[in-house]
């Protein structure tokens, strides 16, 4: 009797493993087709689509700017959020909750709403031009991230680290750039990948926030998509996909991916 | 004294720029629907507009049949990975964040490839000959469902497998001392204590997919709109921005309403843990 | 010379818990004094406070009787061992050592020389390039030993320093500790709540209980004259008896009872104690003071000696500790109470 409802688990399982890749795999193999409309199964073999990916500025620009902003986003958020997160794990803040409820209220509110939010109040109310806006956009998704996994990290922290080291003569300010910031590097960067990749990949914001003048990578796929059907779709796709495995290969290497699991845990991804 | 100062020196930055640049815009954005001029009226002719409700309605079908969808498939798959040795369980954890980390875009763009009018499951469909006319599936609640599913999965089972692992293993060693069968155990003793977990993840996941935007963006596309769609539609493509705002506050009052249910759930089952 | 005094220390929390009630003590000049007591009695937070790291709600600390109150904890120039060591973890043995040195502005070479000295006194040379995470426990809390010296601070706070060590290692160490600070002439105050730590360290002990101070003394006179009946029982005396009446300055009515003791006292008491193995059975049955009849009724084995609980006639049950296996359940047998060996307890 368990016997047999072992072997058909596994057997589940490995469907739902493959049912999770296949569709993967199969955007890797378009993106090889020679045919400019992709069938199946593909025929001939060609990387032409990855040279057109070059051929179309959007993707070029777009690529360039969604990194810088992510980057920017991500530094930004990391430099203000570590602050508070310290703050609330070591100061003993009062309504300590509330603080933490306030700083992971992006999470509260659905992406598109912030991003139409922010459109009316600071683009067509005040005026700012798109870029700064956009880069506060991608900051508020991010702080969540530097708010749960560096919580989490410091309170694995013993505190009387940090007491052995002000009774050692160090101010609280060089302890937490000697001893606290050393202990949490590879945390830090952790979190600055996570904050990157939701910011590059992030579509609901960026989509009321970029302009003829302000292409995104996503929105500009987005876009592409709308108007043709060929494999340069799938060939950026790859890319994008190598960057992702790029990242989490590096977090890895931080030892940074359970605090991700937890994270995402506790936070549906849009 | 001096304390207090540095304390609010190390909040005021994050403090100040969600507040400024998240609710005050947030708040700015809803305040006219709810207090301004003949705010009631403009939302429940909202409501009654027959489109509008068939597309408030499609939207809690689509994240209900969504949230069922993937509790039946990821919760075998979850217990599958959890029963792994330490080892092959971290492995399968990385495979399962892949595409949780993957853009949205390449995601839904994979199931375009697979449900269009010649994507693969019409490609296998014509050439065993079950059907002669390519079937439209692309363009329907069906595929929106589908990509949702697919997005929430990897999602879902995380979060299973973590409460799989972390249930104590002696009360079900008890259970079997006790003279419990392997289904009994599992209905009796081990589902029970995942309650809280699948109500959780079952409520943010329905939040997820009642407000999630590129999937029916690219899977349903204009003929099979929901509330995030027409958010982006009304305000970008249309210029109303009166009925953007309209959607956008339901919108919020169903991520705040799912949150606070489960805030409850947590509460009362596990004694105030944080979610 | 008194090196550091603690005068009228209060403390409590923002909800009016009270932790610290006028704690009052000094430590002198190249002493070590521990401060014994049960967990949450406030040992720590005295410690704390003194090292800066917590304030107090009044009262204040004072370093050659100057009020340090106003000084920042890492202006003090103290040293705290802690119980989980708190070794840098991203710094090696060298550089934890050579830390302090460092935040006092010491030239790289001074540094060199005065790290190897200490890492030579704690037999630490061999691991001067290892990381806290690659030694073991008693390895990374002689670290934190040395770290601590090495800055030859006013004053060395040890915070149960070896409750995470096994016993073995435990006696080597504390007897280590002493070494250091008799060797290197340091004053030290030493926070534990294991008794026999306390009296084998130090040269006086500060007894606390509830957030007060109940007994300053040396650990001899603690042993043998405890203060107070919650210092009686912390240090192992078992059986209490009420005084009903003080008959004499050395005779005590409890009950029906009349108990003599060998000093004379003035002071008023409300309580006698005596410890179980202080207890005499009599063979003979004659008359003597402080002797009285009882019957067995429970009987225990602990290594050194049996356990007997003997339930009296006039004092209830007394508790008596015996390398005698002879007395069995049921037995009738007759107890003398030592006049010598009696304590009146005032409180």
């Amino acid at each position: 009797m368990r016997q047999k409802k072992h072997w058909l688990l596994t057997l589940y399982g490995y469907l739902m493993l493959l049912l999770l890749l296949l569709p993967l795999v199969l955007v890797v193999v378009t993106s090889f087709g020679s045919q400019a409309a992709i069938t199946f199964p593909i025929k001939g073999f060609t990387l032409k689509w990855y040279a057109n990916i070059l051929s179309q500025p959007d993707f070029v620009t777009g690529f360039k700017t969604s990194f810088a902003v992510a980057v920017t986003a991500s530094f930004l958020a990391i430099v203000i959020g570590t602050p508070a997160v310290y703050a609330l794990t070591r100061r003993g803040i009062h309504h300590a909750n509330w603080f933490q409820t306030v700083f992971l209220s992006p999470t509260l509110i659905p992406e598109i709403v912030i991003g139409f939010a922010l459109f009316q109040s600071l683009v067509i109310g005040i005026k700012l031009p798109l870029m700064p806006v956009l880069i506060t956009g991608h900051f508020l998704l991010s702080v969540p991230y530097v708010i749960r996994m560096l919580t989490a990290r410091l309170l694995l922290f013993d505190q009387t680290i940090e007491e052995a080291s002000w009774l050692s003569g160090a101010s609280k300010i060089k302890t937490f750039f000697r001893v606290v910031i050393p202990n949490i590097s590879g945390t830090l960067l952790a979190i600055f990948i996570m904050c990157f990749i939701n910011s590059f990949n992030n579509i609901p914001i960026t989509l009321f926030l970029n302009g003829p003048s302000l292409t995104m990578l996503p929105t500009a796929i987005l876009n592409y998509l709308q108007n043709n059907y060929d494999p340069t779709v799938s060939a950026v796709s790859v890319i994008l996909m190598l960057l992702t495995g790029l990242m989490m290969w590096l977090m890895e290497r931080m030892n940074g991916l359970t605090h991700v699991n937890e994270h995402l845990n506790q936070k549906g991804q849009k | 004294m001096r304390d207090r100062r540095i304390s609010v020196a190390l909040l005021l930055p994050s403090l100040v720029g969600i507040i400024l640049f998240l609710i005050f815009p947030v708040v700015q954005l809803v305040l006219p629907v709810i207090f301004g001029v003949k705010s009631n009226e403009t939302y429940f002719s909202f409501l009654k507009a027959t489109y509008n409700q068939q597309i408030i309605f499609r939207t809690i079908g689509i994240a209900f049949v969504t949230t069922l969808g993937l509790l039946v498939l990821a919760f075998p798959f979850a217990f599958w990975i959890a029963h792994q040795r330490v080892k092959v369980r971290k492995l399968l954890s990385l495979v399962i964040l892949f595409p949780m980390l993957t853009n949205a875009v390449v995601r839904n763009f994979a199931w375009i490839l697979i449900l269009g009018r010649n994507g693969l499951v019409n490609t296998l469909l014509m050439d065993l000959h079950i059907v002669n006319q390519p079937v439209r599936i692309l363009y329907t609640n069906t595929a929106i469902v589908i990509g949702l599913i697919y997005l929430f999965f990897p999602v879902m089972v995380t979060m299973l497998i973590d409460s799989i692992v972390s249930l104590d293993q002696s009360i079900d060693e008890a259970a079997a001392m006790s003279g419990a069968g392997p289904l009994t155990r599992f209905f009796k003793i081990t589902l029970p204590q995942l309650t809280t977990s699948l109500l959780t993840g079952s409520i943010l996941v329905f939040a997820g997919a009642m407000t999630a935007y590129t999937t029916p963006q690219l899977l349903g596309g204009n003929s099979s709109l929901v509330l995030s769609t027409l958010l982006y539609q009304q305000s970008m493509t249309l210029g109303d921005w009166r009925a953007a705002s309209i959607v956008a506050l339901t919108l919020i009052l169903i991520a705040l309403a799912s949150l606070s249910i489960t805030k409850v759930i947590t509460k009362r089952i596990s004694g105030g843990n944080e979610v | 010379m008194q090196a550091m005094q603690v005068k009228h220390l209060s403390m409590s929390y923002e909800d009016g818990k009270k932790v610290l009630t006028d704690i009052n003590f000094s430590v002198n000049a190249g002493e070590l004094v521990s401060i014994l007591g049960p967990s949450g009695c406030g040992k720590t937070t005295t410690l704390r406070i003194i090292a800066g790291l917590q304030r107090q709600t009044s009262g204040n600390v004072a370093i050659d009787e100057q009020s340090i109150d106003s000084v920042p904890v890492f202006k003090r120039n103290m040293s705290m061992v802690f119980q989980n060591y708190a070794l840098f973890p991203h710094l090696s043995v060298f550089e934890n050592v050579a830390f302090g040195l460092k935040q006092r502005g010491i030239g790289k070479t001074a540094i060199r020389k005065r790290v190897a000295e200490i890492l030579s006194l704690t037999e630490l040379t061999d691991l001067a390039n290892h990381r806290p995470h690659a030694l073991s426990g008693g390895q990374q809390q002689r670290v934190s030993l040395a770290r601590a010296l090495v800055v030859n601070p006013t004053l060395l706070l040890l915070d149960e320093p070896l409750s995470n060590l096994d016993r073995a290692l435990r006696l080597s160490l504390r007897e280590e500790i002493r070494r250091l600070q008799q060797k290197l002439g340091i004053t030290a105050l030493f926070v534990t709540h294991d008794q026999e730590e306390s009296f084998a360290i130090s040269d006086r002990v500060i007894v606390m209980n509830g957030g007060h101070i109940e007994q300053i003394a040396s650990a001899q006179t603690v042993y043998a004259h405890p203060a107070t009946t919650f210092v009686a029982k912390f240090i192992g005396f078992e059986n209490f008896f009420n005084v009903t009446r003080q008959v004499n300055s050395d005779e005590y009515l409890s009950g029906e009872m009349h108990l003599y003791m060998a000093e004379k006292t003035t002071k008023p008491a409300v309580r006698l104690c005596i410890r179980p193995e202080n207890i005499r059975f009599d063979t003979s049955m004659n008359t003597q003071q402080n002797s009285l009849n009882g019957i067995i009724c429970d009987k225990t084995y602990l290594g050194r000696a049996y356990r007997y609980v003997v339930a009296t006639d006039h004092l209830g049950q007394i508790k008596v500790d015996s390398e005698g296996a002879t007395h069995q359940l049921g037995d009738a047998v007759r107890l003398t109470l030592p006049s010598d060996k009696l304590i009146a307890l005032a409180e």
